[in-house]
């Protein structure tokens, strides 16, 4: 588990590819999402975590585009890594999606208030999952829920 | 004597016939009778026939004409007259002779004359006045009841034996006048008395007043005076008639009961049993008027004691608690033998050894009583006195009294210590089985979440990545995503009735407003959640467990519109409020549904009150239609 700090920035075609860092605990979720990420044509995965400690170190060392986190991880949660991402401004470029299994309205608000520029529940279709990393990475997302 | 007088004397004589009550004899110089009326000769058994001439030795049987003539020679060798009372028996019945024997000079003759009044009738009325008044005063006596009459124009007082000796007074003394009863009454009371004494003579209705009088030996008797007003011809009040009553024992009987009520107030209210002996040192004191008064208690498996309270004031050991006292005393021998021991005067006592603090404190009367029993002693209740004599057998009757007092009260403690610690263990019991059960929600739910929950929703990602290969596998693929998405809805519900994962997560808001709009959406009412800030992350699971609880309950029952949750902090204890707009509760239907089994309700008070918090469900605080449950949470 980890990142490829070797991966490269743009895709084999030429055009802009964006680094998605993506960390959540359960393998199964996590590998399905990566694997449509890796697919997508502007995007790439950069690295991946499977707990909130990981994924604060991962994120900063790469410094992704964008991270996908899950809201509930062992340790650190995805809100508590967004707090401290923004809080200690280690890696100011990088804009948050948060994704979780249980979507709540106050969840949303303490996504929001953490940072992150989305919250999507994880029955989301994974081309919107793709999209929304897109759009996020590319600064085009405000702040949604999905 | 010339016989013309003697016969119109004889003649005057002969009228006082047998029965007139009058008898009248003349004896000469040598004491012979010259005449005798038949009423007399009567008394001594004769006709006058018999006797005249004679001398009474001659006529009078033995004894008798002996003690007569005495008289009659007595009288007539002084010249003076003699007065004496003879018995004499007449018909089986007594009778009495006023007998009156004086010197009779006539015609130049030394003569003695006899005259015999018959008073059986007044003295037997006197006797009975007699008897009556002795018989009274015994009674007055008995009852320590004096009567009194006042002649209020003269202020002339008559009293009766028995007043006298209350008033510690001779009854040969003369009654006091009014002053001098009030200067009897200790300043303090005599106001009282003079007003109500006042008012009688105004209004002239009887009266009643209970005052203290000073004996003059020093001491001191409560006493209990009733008087009624007489009026005169006309019209003015002339005589007070009354009693009064010494009530002292009464009054001190009355004083004793209420201090024992009153400590039995005290250890009613919830002192310890340390206060609780140190009033009653000092009730005691008081009401005995003892010198010291000590609570001793066996440590140690009694080879020691301690000093539990003392009576405050005056004594070498006053404030000192937990003195170690000789185990050779009157304690060790009470606790020895369970019995009440009463020492009048130390210096004549042999059963027990003298105690050092006798001599220490000048102790010369002693009582104790034990607190407990033989068996069990608590401690042993002591009071003391300096002077010899001054404790008795009713002084350690209310030490009695005071000493069940305490033992009562300390049975009363122990008992409440071992409900309280009983209530304790069994809420200790309570909170544990609960969070037994908490966490097994929980590790249900966290298992439900990172395991199935998440394996389908990554299946949904699968599937998704799926293309139909032919015809009706789109229908197909849309049922699987159908069917998927329904199982993800089933343990979310599942997993919120277990236990919100949001809690971890989102806190106490999130985990209430994710129940909320899980059972609002079930029991179709609207729902809102208002957190006061610093009441989360207080007892999160617990005001979770309250409000599913809650919440379900008001979907089932209020048929209610609305729903309004709200956690705030009160008093420094967490307060959750659950109140819906509902048909409410009818005041017994709680109780009612206990008994029905619904224990849902009784599951939330035991949890609220296993922590010392406390539950309730009844109508809104506001008075508006509906049912409120609040529960504390300290």
């Amino acid at each position: 588990m980890g990142h490829d700090p070797k991966v490269l920035h743009a895709s084999g075609t030429g055009a802009l590819t964006r680094r998605v860092y993506i960390a959540d605990d359960h393998e199964g979720y996590r590998s399905g999402v990566a694997r449509l990420v890796a697919e997508h044509p502007a995007l790439e995965v950069v690295g991946q975590a499977a707990d909130g400690e990981q994924a604060l170190a991962g994120i900063v060392e790469c410094q992704p585009d964008v991270a996908l986190l899950d809201v509930r991880m062992p340790g650190m949660n995805g809100i508590e890594v967004c707090r401290r991402l923004q809080a200690e401004g280690t890696a100011p470029n990088v804009r948050i999606v948060l994704i979780t299994g249980t979507p709540d309205p106050v969840l949303s608000t303490q996504a929001a208030e953490a940072g992150a520029v989305a919250l999507l529940g994880k029955e989301t279709p994974p081309n919107t999952i793709a999209a929304q990393l897109l759009a996020a990475a590319e600064g085009r997302v405000g702040w949604s829920v999905e | 004597m010339s016989d013309a007088p003697g016969d119109v004397a004889g003649a005057l004589l002969e009228a006082l016939l047998p029965g007139s009550g009058i008898g009248v004899a003349v004896h000469d110089e040598h004491l012979r009778v010259l005449v005798i009326s038949p009423s007399l000769a009567e008394l001594s058994g004769t006709r006058p026939g018999e006797q005249v001439g004679r001398r009474l030795t001659e006529v009078l049987p033995g004894e008798v004409g002996e003690v007569a003539e005495a008289s009659l020679r007595a009288v007539a060798a002084s010249r003076r007259p003699l007065l004496r009372l003879e018995p004499a028996v007449e018909a089986g019945r007594e009778r009495g002779w006023l007998i009156h024997v004086y010197p009779l000079e006539y015609g130049g003759r030394e003569l003695v004359a006899v005259i015999a009044l018959d008073v059986t009738e007044s003295r037997r009325a006197h006797e009975h006045l007699q008897q009556t008044r002795e018989r009274l005063d015994t009674a007055q006596r008995m009852a320590h009841v004096g009567s009194w009459t006042w002649d209020v124009t003269g202020d002339r007082w008559h009293w009766s034996e028995e007043l006298f000796r209350i008033a510690g007074l001779s009854p040969a003394a003369r009654p006091p006048d009014f002053r001098s009863l009030l200067g009897a009454i200790p300043p303090e009371h005599r106001g009282a008395f003079r007003d109500v004494t006042s008012r009688a003579l105004r209004d002239g209705r009887p009266y009643e007043i209970r005052f203290p009088v000073l004996l003059p030996d020093g001491g001191r008797r409560i006493l209990r005076g009733r008087g009624v007003p007489v009026r005169g011809d006309g019209g003015a009040i002339e005589r007070v008639h009354g009693f009064a009553q010494d009530v002292t024992e009464l009054a001190r009987a009355e004083s004793h009961q209420r201090a024992a009520t009153a400590l039995g107030r005290l250890a009613l209210s919830g002192v310890t049993l340390e206060v609780l002996m140190g009033e009653a040192a000092d009730a005691v004191a008081s009401e005995l008027g003892f010198d010291f008064v000590a609570v001793v208690a066996p440590v140690e498996d009694g080879a020691a004691f301690e000093v539990r309270a003392l009576s405050s004031g005056g004594t070498p050991f006053a404030g000192r608690s937990g003195v170690q006292i000789d185990a050779n005393s009157l304690t060790a021998e009470v606790l020895r033998t369970g019995e009440t021991l009463i020492v009048p005067d130390w210096d004549r006592e042999h059963r027990l050894p003298r105690a050092s603090m006798a001599d220490t404190l000048g102790i010369r009367s002693s009582a104790a009583v034990i607190i407990g029993t033989r068996e069990a002693p608590l401690a042993v209740l002591s009071g003391h006195s300096a002077a010899p004599g001054r404790v008795g057998a009713e002084d350690a009757a209310f030490m009695a009294t005071v000493a069940n007092v305490i033992a009562s009260a300390s049975r009363r403690l122990k008992s409440e210590a071992e409900v309280a610690a009983g209530a304790e263990a069994r809420g200790r019991l309570v909170a544990l089985a609960l969070d037994a059960e908490d966490r097994a929600r929980r590790g249900i739910s966290e298992a439900l979440h990172d395991g199935p929950l998440q394996d389908l929703l990554a299946l949904g990602h699968d599937i998704e990545r799926l293309r139909p290969a032919g015809e009706g596998d789109e229908a197909h693929l849309t049922r699987v995503r159908d069917g998927l998405a329904s199982a993800v809805r089933q343990i979310r519900d599942v997993m919120l009735d277990l236990h919100p994962v949001q809690l971890q997560v989102g806190g106490l808001q999130s985990a209430l407003q994710a129940i909320c709009a899980q059972q609002a959406a079930a029991a179709g009412y609207a729902c809102a959640v208002e957190i006061e800030p610093a009441a989360a992350g207080r007892r999160d699971e617990l005001v979770m467990s309250l409000a599913r609880e809650l919440l379900r309950n008001a979907g089932k029952h209020s048929r209610g519109g609305e729903v309004h949750v709200r956690v705030a902090l009160e008093d420094g204890a967490l307060r959750l409020d659950v109140i819906d707009d509902g048909v409410g509760i009818p005041p017994d239907r709680l109780g009612e549904a206990l008994g029905e089994g619904h224990i849902g309700l009784a599951s939330s008070r035991e949890r609220a009150e296993a922590i010392g918090g406390s539950f309730r469900v009844g109508p809104r605080d506001d008075e508006l239609p509906g049912t409120q449950a609040v529960a504390i949470l300290p």
